[in-house]
């Protein structure tokens, strides 16, 4: 054991605290671990507090998805983000749900930052390739 | 006493009554049970898609068509935020224990994410009947393909020069410290990752099947490397077909969001288990689950109940 833990490079030791032995990576990696939970954590809070609101005013009616009625769902952040404002419950849901398909963005922007700081030209450009493409979904995803 | 008798009488009834009504009257059912159910439902498999690494939506998809009777279209948008839930919510515990490989996620994220926008566009175009079919085609694929065992990448024959110009080459921890393994074949692990995209998009689940195949046989990753790496790449890849189907309307938040919750929760238990478990149980566990549906989804898809 022992003399391969402090090395550079073998970063890969199941802790949970952020050591001083540690490698730069593995610390880089238990941060954005730790970005992970706080961003699921909040997409939770939101979407349990929205859905418990909005069943305590829709709870009684009926629904049915049988037909596919994209109408009725919002298609775009500005009309959801217009109902937040307005504390509409079903645009609070959708927001936490939005937020959920966020996260997976939020890791890829967290991990360009954590390439940059470690100088990875080569993961940096990977990195941008993959937001970028992102980016492409969620603004030009109109088609 | 009586008092307490009656409340409860009155408790068993209206349940009872509202079981009955879930029961025959699923299609159109009041949207406190349907939020309930659909919660029960999706942390079963948010629990399973964690602890085989394939993601909740093989289970999600069934799920929602075959009990709640709802359109494609809608499962497969609630699907797709189901996997985006089941891999960040899991992503984080897997990063703890040391087995994801980063580098490896992102380089392999180009070629999914490209797959991804393609298959969401070749969706639009396609008629939701072949959609089930590859989807059903899908299920049966997954459940084959884990009950077969999976060569282990054991001792490593001649490094990859490529994984060492990549930088991909790492260790996974164990009880004896570090192991070192390598990365082979990179191309055409590309290559099946970005079919992988493709199919993601286009039915709506993870495609942690393909990705963990590409992984264990062509990558040659060791099996909880490539498990908890496609994990967490699944939730990128839903991401970018995601986007495209917000736009179109196919996720409706009466839906997404019982899904989401459920689905995190399920995920969230299932990494307490991962790091125990025994991979052939579960492998069997998934296969039995998972041919099931297929076979009910193809009995429903002949008759023209989709």
């Amino acid at each position: 054991m022992g003399e391969e833990h402090n090395g550079p490079g073998h970063g890969n030791i199941p802790t949970h605290t952020e050591e001083p032995g540690l490698s730069h990576a593995r610390i880089l990696e238990l941060r954005l671990a730790r970005v992970l939970v706080y961003g699921i954590t909040t997409c939770a809070v939101i979407l349990l507090i929205s859905l418990i609101a909005t069943l305590l005013r829709d709870g009684g009616k009926s629904v049915s998805f049988r037909e596919f009625h994209p109408e009725r769902s919002s298609t775009s952040m500005r009309e959801v983000l217009d109902g937040v404002q307005a504390m509409e419950p079903r645009a609070w849901l959708m927001l936490g749900v939005l937020l959920v398909i966020l996260t997976p963005v939020a890791r890829v922007t967290f991990s360009l930052a954590a390439f940059a700081k470690e100088r990875d030209r080569l993961y940096v450009f990977i990195t941008l390739i993959v937001l970028t493409i992102l980016a492409y979904s969620f603004f030009f995803g109109k088609v | 006493m009586r008092a307490i008798g009656t409340w409860f009488r009155g408790l068993v009834v209206s349940w009872s009554r509202g079981a009955l009504r879930s029961a025959t009257l699923l299609r159109l059912m009041e949207l406190t049970y349907f939020s309930l159910a659909i919660f029960g439902g999706s942390l079963l498999a948010g629990c399973l898609g964690a602890l085989t690494g394939l993601g909740g939506g093989v289970v999600i998809i069934p799920l929602l068509v075959l009990v709640f009777h709802t359109d494609l279209r809608y499962a497969i948008g609630a699907s797709l935020v189901a996997v985006i839930a089941t891999s960040t919510g899991s992503a984080a515990a897997y990063i703890r224990e040391g087995y994801t490989n980063v580098r490896v996620a992102m380089l392999l994220e180009v070629a999914t994410t490209i797959g991804a926008i393609v298959g969401a566009l070749i969706a639009g175009m396609t008629n939701k009947l072949i959609i089930m079919y590859i989807f059903i085609a899908v299920l049966f694929w997954s459940a084959i393909s884990s009950l077969r065992e999976t060569k282990h990448a054991g001792p490593q024959e001649a490094a990859d020069p490529l994984a060492v110009k990549l930088r991909l080459n790492s260790t996974y921890p164990s009880k004896d410290g570090p192991v070192p393994y390598g990365v082979q074949k990179i191309p055409a692990g590309l290559l099946v990752m970005f079919g992988a995209g493709v199919l993601s998009a286009l039915v709506g689940v993870g495609s942690g099947v393909v990705k963990v195949i590409a992984m264990d046989r062509l990558m040659r990753l060791p099996f909880k490397v490539s498990t908890t790496t496609s994990n967490f790449m699944i939730g990128v890849t839903a991401a970018a077909s995601a986007g495209v189907y917000f736009h179109r309307g196919q996720l409706d938040p009466a839906l997404c969001g019982p899904v989401a919750l459920g689905a995190m929760a399920g995920s969230w238990l299932g990494t307490k288990v991962l790091v125990r478990a025994k991979t052939r149980a579960l492998r069997i566990i998934f296969a039995i689950v998972v041919a099931g549906m297929g076979v009910q989804l193809l009995i429903r898809a002949l008759t023209g109940k989709i």
